[in-house]
């Protein structure tokens, strides 16, 4: 398995086994995801993209199979080392941005280091570098409140960049977003990929952005086509 | 993340209040019940403290006396250390009405008994206190041994009507002969908060057996060598005699303490039901908090903060509440009992314990209310939060 970044192997996700509302997310899905490539799921709802996003990420647990990140089989781990996995090797970009409402763009962005012990120097060397980085120098001591969709969805990803991880999972990041501004979100993120060769995965209904895509992963009813 | 756990605390500001309050009350109450307990104890102390450590010895047959052998042997006991007889004479009733000449009138007695208390004049710095002075006239000096003078306590003086001058008739009976005998008023002590001492009427002990023909010897005071030994040495003179029935102040003091500390635990038993309501608030809060912000908990779950992150950022949030209210119900509890004491005669005591406790109980009630919130925000499932909300 020492092929991708990514390997997920045989992997089955039901939930409710055993009850009438038994239900099968996922159905044998065998994928490899290199270093450094940008890769897009696509599907219809309830086609299984969020629950494979879930296991990649370490926050659901496969009923079947197993999700290998960097040649760790993840259900090796306890809760305590998949916590710091995600931390370290993973960063999200949700579509809701999620960013804590209380908190402005620079301890948003330090967040995970803070989770992760970085000093106080550190932290601030690195959150100036990413505000600049995502083009928010400025809006350092903006609360999410005061910014407006698309700056607060680069101050996320920012966020998902703060402990320099080697995957950025995105789960439809432009879905809150107009079409200008996602696709500016999308630039952004192609950029992280290619410049930083960060490995991106980009769950999407929007066949333009899986298009760019080194390639496409196309889900329905929990298998790939 | 403490100043996360801060930044939180603050959000709903008029939610937080209300907890905090609701804490402060009750802190603020025990402190204050308690700082009014220290002022009864010491009250208590203060009171006895000065005879506490005297053994009273009572002859059990009055006639009879305590006889010289039993004096003796009291003297060798353990921890004595002195042994100072008291005399006690009681004016019967016929002779109650004194007479107190001044300016060549009678002036009338007054209602009740006096009595006469014999005493060695070098032992009346003892009995009745070195600090306290004669208000007027003087007290007994050894020249008085054998001189029929008395020195009167505040209260024996005021309801008799007596002055510095005034002399007393004392009866003396003998064989259905009266004589009267005449004891000038030397002096007049003041007012020492002891009835026994302010009801008093000392006189020179050599003076009365000599009067009486009696060398009857009714009660004793015994000084003991160190406090400590108070109620092992009492023990031993009742084991000793059983002429003579020992007893002890600090046996009264213990039993007063021990019904004030029952009282004491009744006090703080509202308080504590008062700081559990609190703490109920608290919880409520907490939880309420917790609920409001679960996707903020699932998110940084998701980002990577690990269970006890959260667990211990929501307890800290929790334990901020209860402090904050501790701090408040310390100045409550502070400005109450300071206002209690300038405004009465009662004088409460904040001691340094009261406020350790009253800080330390406000932390233990916020981490313990916080204990349900904090684990439950910790074990929320990040994709359902996250799903659904």
């Amino acid at each position: 398995m020492s092929e991708g970044v990514i390997v997920c192997d045989g992997l089955v996700k039901t939930y409710n086994a055993g009850k009438l509302n038994e239900f099968t997310a996922l159905k044998n899905i065998n994928l490899t995801i290199k270093e450094g490539e940008y890769v897009s799921i696509m599907g219809p709802s309830g086609s299984g993209k969020s629950t494979l996003l879930n296991l990649i990420s370490c926050l659901d647990s496969p009923t079947k199979g197993e999700v290998y990140l960097d040649e760790t089989g993840i259900s090796t781990l306890n809760d305590l080392e998949k916590s710091r996995l995600r931390r370290e090797k993973l960063g999200f970009v949700f579509q809701k941005f999620n960013l804590i409402p209380t908190m402005t763009s620079f301890e948003n962005i330090e967040l995970p280091m803070r989770f992760k012990g970085t000093s106080l120097k550190e932290r601030k060397k690195k959150v100036k570098e990413l505000l600049s980085l995502v083009g928010l120098a400025a809006k350092s001591a903006n609360k999410p409140t005061e910014m407006s969709g698309g700056e607060q969805q680069r101050v996320a990803v920012a966020r998902a960049l703060a402990n320099n991880p080697k995957i950025i999972l995105a789960d439809e990041p432009t879905g809150n977003l107009d079409t200008e501004t996602g696709k500016k979100i999308i630039e952004l993120l192609m950029k992280l990929n290619r410049e930083e060769k960060r490995t991106l995965i980009i769950v999407t209904h929007d066949s333009k952005i899986a298009e760019k895509s080194d390639y496409l992963i196309k889900l329905l009813d929990g298998r790939v086509i | 993340m403490i100043d996360v756990a801060l930044k939180n605390v603050f959000r709903q500001k008029i939610r937080s209040s209300l907890t905090i309050l609701g804490i402060a009350m009750g802190i603020g109450l025990i402190l204050a019940l308690g700082a009014i307990g220290e002022g009864l104890n010491n009250q208590i102390e203060e009171s006895f403290g000065d005879v506490a450590g005297v053994i009273d010895v009572r002859a059990v047959d009055n006639d009879e006396g305590i006889s010289e052998d039993v004096i003796e042997g009291i003297k060798y006991i353990d921890g004595v250390d002195e042994v100072i007889p008291v005399g006690s004479f009681h004016i019967t009733q016929s002779t109650r009405r004194f007479t107190g000449m001044m300016g060549g009138k009678i002036l009338g007695g007054g209602g009740s008994t006096l009595t006469f208390t014999g005493i060695y004049p070098p032992d009346q710095d003892y009995l009745i206190g070195e600090q306290i002075i004669a208000e007027e006239g003087r007290k007994l000096d050894d020249s008085d041994d054998g001189e029929f003078v008395v020195l009167l306590g505040s209260s024996a003086a005021e309801t008799q009507f007596l002055n510095i001058g005034d002399e007393i008739e004392y009866e003396r009976r003998e064989d259905d002969k009266t004589e009267s005998f005449y004891f000038q008023v030397v002096g007049i002590l003041e007012e020492t908060g002891d009835s026994d001492i302010d009801n008093a009427a000392y006189v020179p002990l050599a003076t009365m057996q000599e009067l009486e023909d009696d060398d009857t010897i009714t009660s004793l005071k015994v000084k003991i060598t160190d406090i400590e030994l108070v109620e092992e040495v009492t023990q031993d003179i009742n084991d000793y005699s059983e002429e003579a029935k020992a007893f002890s102040f600090l046996t009264v003091v213990r039993q007063l303490e021990s019904t004030l500390g029952t009282i004491q635990l009744a006090v703080y038993g509202i308080g504590a039901i008062s700081l559990l309501v609190g703490g109920i608030g608290i919880m409520n809060t907490m939880i309420m908090s917790v609920m409001e912000r679960r996707r903020e908990i699932g998110v940084m779950k998701a980002i990577g903060a690990t269970t006890t992150t959260i667990l211990i950022q929501v307890l800290q949030e929790s334990a901020f509440l209860s402090l904050i209210g501790g701090f408040i119900g310390l100045m409550l509890g502070y400005t109450s009992t300071s206002l209690i004491t300038r405004y009465t005669a009662f004088t409460t005591i904040m001691t340094p314990e009261l406020v350790i406790m009253g800080l330390g109980f406000s932390l233990v009630l916020g981490m313990g209310a916080g204990l349900y919130p904090a684990w439950s925000a910790s074990r929320l499932d990040p994709i359902e939060v996250l799903r659904y909300e």
